[in-house]
């Protein structure tokens, strides 16, 4: 589970509900991406082996030509684990208490927002789309009573079964925070 | 015409070696300081590491045995002729 202690400052009796993030099948389609280009310069090496292997063996050519794949490939790998800080990091988490969206973007920028339980008014999950149909993901949309634009799970998996859990946790919250509210208005 | 010694393709490289170094540490970093405790973080930081070593191992022993004092002429001394007609 991510490490909760460096985002937000926990109350003694908060406890993480649940914990999501996209499904890993977006992940894959950037894998893919990746293979292709890992395979491109082998792919070349065999042609170049072909037609010109002169330039592959030169005493010249051939450490030119090394350095190059390597700083190539050094710069994919660096591709390689941006793209999954920028998956693996990316986050929802819903709290007791409140729900959070943890946010990478690329290596530098991070942005996290966070939403009380008690202002959620409406939850909506929506599947669109065959794959997201068959494998059981999409968006879930958290609407506040406030003006601020609405809290998104993008493509999570089972999206109605998240929306129904929210749901019960928000009554859960209001329930908790009336009895916090009458505890103290009881006379002493 | 300019000539100049092969060492001096190292520099450009070193540079991405440094580049790379650096920006490596602080995802590593990222991830450990943010997702430490889960076995998938865990797993993708040994194999970004591995994989960086395996391609830092590969250039070594591919350089191995190259004169880096030779000279590099462009414009006249450099040409390599190649063997198959396109």
């Amino acid at each position: 589970m991510i490490d909760l202690d460096h985002l937000i400052t926990k109350k003694s009796d908060e406890k993480i509900i649940f914990q999501m993030r996209s499904h890993w099948i977006l992940f894959l389609g950037e894998l893919l991406l990746l293979i292709v280009l890992a395979v491109l310069p082998i792919g070349l090496f065999i042609v170049f082996q072909g037609v010109w292997p002169s330039l592959l063996m030169g005493t010249m050519s051939k450490p030119i030509l090394v350095l190059m794949t390597s700083a190539y490939y050094l710069m994919l790998w660096l591709f390689f684990i941006t793209k999954f800080i920028d998956y693996y990091l990316d986050v929802y988490l819903v709290t007791s208490d409140r729900v959070l969206d943890v946010s990478q973007q690329g290596m530098f920028a991070r942005t996290v927002s966070e939403l009380d339980l008690a202002r959620v008014q409406d939850v909506t999950s929506e599947i669109k789309g065959i794959l997201r149909s068959l494998m059981d993901f999409c968006n879930v949309y958290i609407e506040t009573a406030g003006a601020k634009e609405r809290f998104v799970f993008e493509d999570v998996k089972h999206p109605d079964v998240i929306r129904k859990r929210l749901l019960e946790l928000v009554e859960e919250d209001r329930k908790r925070q009336g009895e916090v509210i009458a505890e103290l208005g009881r006379p002493v | 015409m300019i000539s100049f010694p092969l060492s001096l393709v190292l520099i450009p490289y070193g540079i991405v070696v440094l580049i790379f170094i650096l920006l490596a540490a602080y995802s590593v970093h990222n991830l450990v300081r943010y997702g430490a405790t889960t076995n998938s973080s865990f797993f993708a930081t040994f194999a970004f590491l591995a994989g960086a070593v395996f391609v830092m191992f590969f250039t070594w022993s591919a350089l191995r045995g190259t004169d880096w004092t030779q000279e590099v002429t462009i414009g006249g001394g450099f040409s390599v002729t190649p063997t198959t007609k396109l």
